[in-house]
């Protein structure tokens, strides 16, 4: 099956949030507390399978986490059931990745330097073993406080920021 | 100038120790606190100038560290003050990872997943100033608690071992249902 990727990173049109909003809720995709208007606004590819129908959705969101101290997009993907086991997670992550940087090559200063991950899904946590992950050019940086996997991938050429205070109110722990 | 890179990686003999040993003291390059003879067998590179002299030494030491709880060596290199501006500080860690890499394809399980380095050097610092290295493949990950940015290098293909134990003292998690970052996890 075919799948195309669409860019809707900071384009996300009132129509299309209904959708991915919808599409979530068939799903049952988001726990409870997440508002699911706000989180179709981080939307950064929307996967379509080949009649047109959302079949995927990945999203970011600017996080400095304590053990990097750097703005970075916290990246979630969601891919329907029935679409699952067809190979897209390296797709879908690969045109977000290339979404977010050539945002942030438009930027004055970046609002991110690059994705960070947390390997929710076991398939993908003992499919993927290794350190460097190589078609995505994800390195492992450690394991949050679930015990998930992390991992960081940084646009090519961007430069370290003047790290962010511990003591400050963005920090946030993963 | 052109300098040799010996890989002397698990090879050292006690006249190489002596020899070591004897570059570091006239650079003055150990802190007291650091065994000179217990360090010198941690060496992984000997650069030599065109006469054989010593003129820089790397070693490296496995350290599991609370943020990564994976085996990885500790890189650490002294270059003599009289070959700096050389640009031998890549050239050197590049031949290390090599001579670590080939070490660890040979044991299974491996004894380190790669490479990782603390720049104290406010030189290095300035000078290497992207997230990803690309020249060297060095990752950020995060600051020491020194405050000096920790680069990693994994080698090729290799894949995480099960994770080191944490300190009980840093076991807390967050619940998984819930999104909301409100616990502390590893600052290590």
């Amino acid at each position: 099956m075919k799948f195309t990727y669409e860019v809707v990173w900071n384009k996300v049109s009132a129509e299309l949030s209904q959708e991915i909003v919808a599409f979530w809720l068939a799903e049952n995709a988001l726990p409870g507390e997440e508002n699911p208007l706000n989180r179709s606004k981080q939307a950064i590819i929307a996967m379509r399978d080949e009649q047109g129908v959302l079949a995927g959705v990945s999203t970011g969101i600017v996080m400095v986490v304590k053990r990097l101290r750097q703005p970075m997009y916290y990246y979630r993907t969601f891919c329907a059931q029935r679409f699952r086991n067809n190979n897209t997670s390296i797709p879908m992550m690969r045109a977000s990745q290339e979404a977010l940087r050539e945002y942030n090559l438009g930027l004055e200063k970046p609002e991110a330097i690059g994705i960070l991950i947390e390997v929710e899904s076991e398939l993908l946590s003992t499919h993927y073993t290794e350190a460097f992950w190589a078609p995505t050019s994800f390195s492992f940086i450690g394991y949050s406080s679930l015990d998930l996997i992390l991992r960081a991938y940084y646009f090519p050429g961007f430069v370290l920021m003047k790290p962010v205070p511990l003591n400050s109110p963005i920090i946030k722990t993963l | 100038m052109t300098f040799k890179y010996d890989a002397v990686w698990k090879k050292i003999t006690p006249e190489l120790t002596q020899e070591i040993i004897a570059f570091w003291t006239e650079e003055n390059a150990l802190p007291k606190s650091e065994a000179p003879e217990a360090r010198a067998q941690q060496a992984v590179i000997v650069m030599r100038d065109e006469e054989g002299k010593i003129a820089a030494v790397c070693t490296s030491v496995i350290r599991v560290l609370p943020r990564l709880r994976q085996p990885m060596y500790y890189y650490r290199t002294f270059c003599a003050k009289k070959h700096r501006g050389h640009h031998t500080v890549q050239s050197m860690v590049n031949v290390a990872k090599t001579v670590l890499l080939e070490f660890n394809k040979t044991m299974q399980p491996p004894e380190a997943l790669g490479v990782m380095v603390e720049l104290e050097n406010s030189q290095l610092v300035s000078q290497y100033t992207q997230a990803y290295h690309k020249a060297s493949d060095f990752t950020f990950i995060g600051y020491s608690q020194r405050e000096f940015p920790i680069f990693v290098h994994y080698f090729a293909d290799f894949n995480l071992l099960p994770p080191a134990p944490l300190p009980t003292r840093q076991q807390q998690q967050r619940p998984r249902q819930q999104k909301i970052r409100t616990t502390d996890g590893i600052t290590g």
